[in-house]
């Protein structure tokens, strides 16, 4: 079940996304943006995906200070280290959206 | 985006102005604003260094062994502190003993950044961080000092023979993958920085003018409304915060990440 919800998900995106295929470049004026639409699409899935990744690191940091609490410095460094690391991954997106955003 | 001049890039301009003009016309460097050749991070890396440097020739005397002050102790707490995040602490950790000779270069850098990061922080100045130059600098400097410092510690073979990875029969995979990774270090480190304070800054800002909306709504005579005025303050309180954690996180991490990139270089083979 769960895999073909993400197959009819796959198969939606790529029906939404085959006119820019066929499309030529956008004339610069009075075209659709194109680069606003794929700006906010990507900065939404980078933020998700770093959402998630980060959820992930702090479920396994609460985990290990739970089981472990003499550990629990050496825990938050590395936890703060990674989530900063996994931030960053989405801040790339934001950076060349901020580039190509005039 | 235009520049954004302030106090301090006017009276930087009006004091070096004219010098650094005529640098600029030596080189066949066009400044973006002929009125302000010195652009306003430029400025505030000057008065950040000046700063620095005024602050601790005042300090310097007044280090003692026997009773030290308050400003001995907090700079102190920057090296060695109980939580183990000092920058000779994360030294030592990574590097043992030889770590020491890698401290001035990375506690500069590290102090550098924190305090520009931190100068956003007074209502009218610019962090220098927040202009993509500032971090692409430091990490050009970064990257040069540590492979240099893996050049002279194994020699350039030897330094080479890092990049080729554990078996010899992955070599041809690894060499490709690991100067690239090498490269991306420059990149992320550049990017990581400047977007994170480009980022807060405008939160802090934005949210900064929350505050405003107290004054205007307070005294309204529907009480929603003043109720609802006075949660503006709420929500800057808690951007300030946050802009202070990611100014200090950011310097902290653009600490440890050299230190880690040292250690990879300069560690001997298992």
């Amino acid at each position: 079940m769960k895999k073909f919800a993400v197959l009819l998900l796959v198969l939606i995106v790529l029906i939404i996304l085959t006119p820019v295929a066929f499309a030529a470049d956008a004339p610069a004026a009075g075209g659709t943006n194109w680069i606003a639409i794929s700006a906010g699409f990507s900065m939404a899935i980078a933020s998700g995906a770093c959402g998630y990744a980060q959820a992930v690191a702090t479920a396994a940091a609460c985990e290990g200070m739970a089981r472990n609490p003499g550990a629990t410095a050496a825990v938050r460094f590395a936890l703060i280290l990674g989530l900063v690391l996994i931030e960053s991954m989405a801040l790339y997106t934001f950076a060349i959206i901020f580039l190509k955003v005039s | 985006m235009p520049e954004h001049i302030i106090w301090v890039t006017v009276w930087m301009n009006r004091l070096l102005g004219k010098p650094a003009a005529a640098l600029l016309a030596a080189l066949h460097i066009q400044p973006s604003n002929t009125r302000y050749p010195i652009p306003t991070y430029v400025c505030m890396e000057i008065l950040v260094f000046v700063s620095c440097i005024v602050f601790f020739l005042w300090l310097r005397p007044r280090i003692s062994v026997e009773k030290p002050g308050i400003a001995q102790q907090c700079m102190e707490g920057l090296l060695e502190n109980s939580m183990d995040v000092g920058a000779r602490d994360l030294l030592t950790e990574s590097l043992g003993h030889q770590g020491d000779r890698y401290l001035p270069m990375v506690g500069s850098i590290g102090m550098f950044i924190l305090v520009c990061n931190l100068s956003s922080l007074i209502p009218s100045l610019d962090a220098p961080t927040a202009a993509i130059s500032v971090p692409l600098g430091c990490a050009i400097v970064v990257f040069v000092y540590y492979n240099w410092s893996g050049v002279r510690r194994h020699g350039p073979l030897g330094y080479g023979k890092h990049f080729l990875g554990p078996v010899w029969w992955l070599s041809w995979l690894m060499l490709p993958i690991e100067l690239l990774s090498n490269a991306a270090r420059l990149l992320s480190l550049t990017v990581r920085l400047w977007v994170n304070m480009l980022v807060s800054d405008l939160l802090y800002i934005l949210f900064l003018g929350m505050f405003i909306g107290v004054f205007q709504f307070l005294g309204h005579k529907s009480p929603v409304v003043g109720y609802l005025s006075g949660m503006g303050p709420l929500f800057t309180i808690i951007f300030i915060v946050l802009h202070i954690f990611v100014a200090i996180l950011q310097a902290f991490v653009f600490t440890i990440l050299p230190i880690i990139y040292l250690s990879g270089a300069v560690g001997e083979e298992h």
